[in-house]
């Protein structure tokens, strides 16, 4: 029983910093990293890409 | 007090404790926002812009490509005229350096220098994995990949072939 409460606390404890931002307990946000990442992708990708659209497809040169 | 009932009692508890423990961490990740906007990254956000303008053609001939590793490279630097090999190279130089200066500073606008490797490799998956169909990425094999248009299709394919390859960066 000592034990179930010792646990309860210190998973409760443990989650405080996370409120705070995860950032400060050194958890890396992966998903907030990728939106990151799409906001600077959107600067020369406006739009999106023509990955959607397969017949923009260009052919390549052999250089 | 009955001993089953406690029992039930307490693992109701434990479950309601594990949720507490989860939901801020689960509700911090979805809410966080990295700071994109400090003046140092807008500064690099606007030269790769416009950089971008030059390099698109060449990676759309599929003279350079993005790497697995969050840079762009020639795909075939003999092949290439040597005049158009000068100015490209040039080009990738630049945006390397802008590249590298745009996740360091990302990491040191966020007040956590030593994610500089985290966010390359998660800006790498992305470029790659938003590219559109036919430009060139490299995996870390060092083979070339053509991105197809099963792409297309939403199978994050050069986000996880960047991903399954070995970890190219420290600290990951």
């Amino acid at each position: 029983m000592r034990t179930i409460k010792l646990g309860l606390a210190v998973l409760l404890l443990a989650a405080l910093p996370c409120v705070s931002g995860c950032n400060s307990i050194g958890f890396f946000p992966q998903k907030a990293a990728e939106r990151a990442a799409d906001r600077v992708l959107d600067d020369t990708l406006p739009g999106g890409s023509v990955r959607d659209d397969p017949e923009k497809m260009p052919e390549p040169k052999n250089p | 007090m009955n001993r089953r009932f406690a029992r039930r009692y307490w693992l109701r508890a434990l479950l309601v404790g594990l949720w507490l423990a989860v939901a801020p961490v689960l509700a911090a990740e979805t809410a966080f926002e990295f700071n994109v906007d400090s003046a140092a990254v807008m500064a690099i956000r606007k030269s790769l812009a416009q950089r971008h303008t030059l390099l698109k053609e060449h990676f759309e001939a599929g003279v350079i490509g993005l790497t697995h590793d969050g840079w762009i490279a020639l795909r075939e630097p003999a092949s290439v005229a040597a005049d158009v090999r000068a100015r490209v190279e040039l080009l990738v130089e630049e945006d390397n350096k802008d590249r590298g200066t745009l996740y360091r500073e990302l990491a040191r606008a966020n007040g956590r220098p030593d994610w500089e490797y985290k966010f390359q490799s998660t800006f790498a998956a992305r470029w790659i994995d938003r590219a559109p169909v036919g430009w060139y990425y490299r995996e870390s094999g060092g083979q070339w990949v053509r991105k197809s248009g099963r792409d297309a299709t939403g199978v994050p394919d050069g986000a996880s072939a960047a991903a399954s390859g070995a970890a190219p960066f420290p600290g990951n």
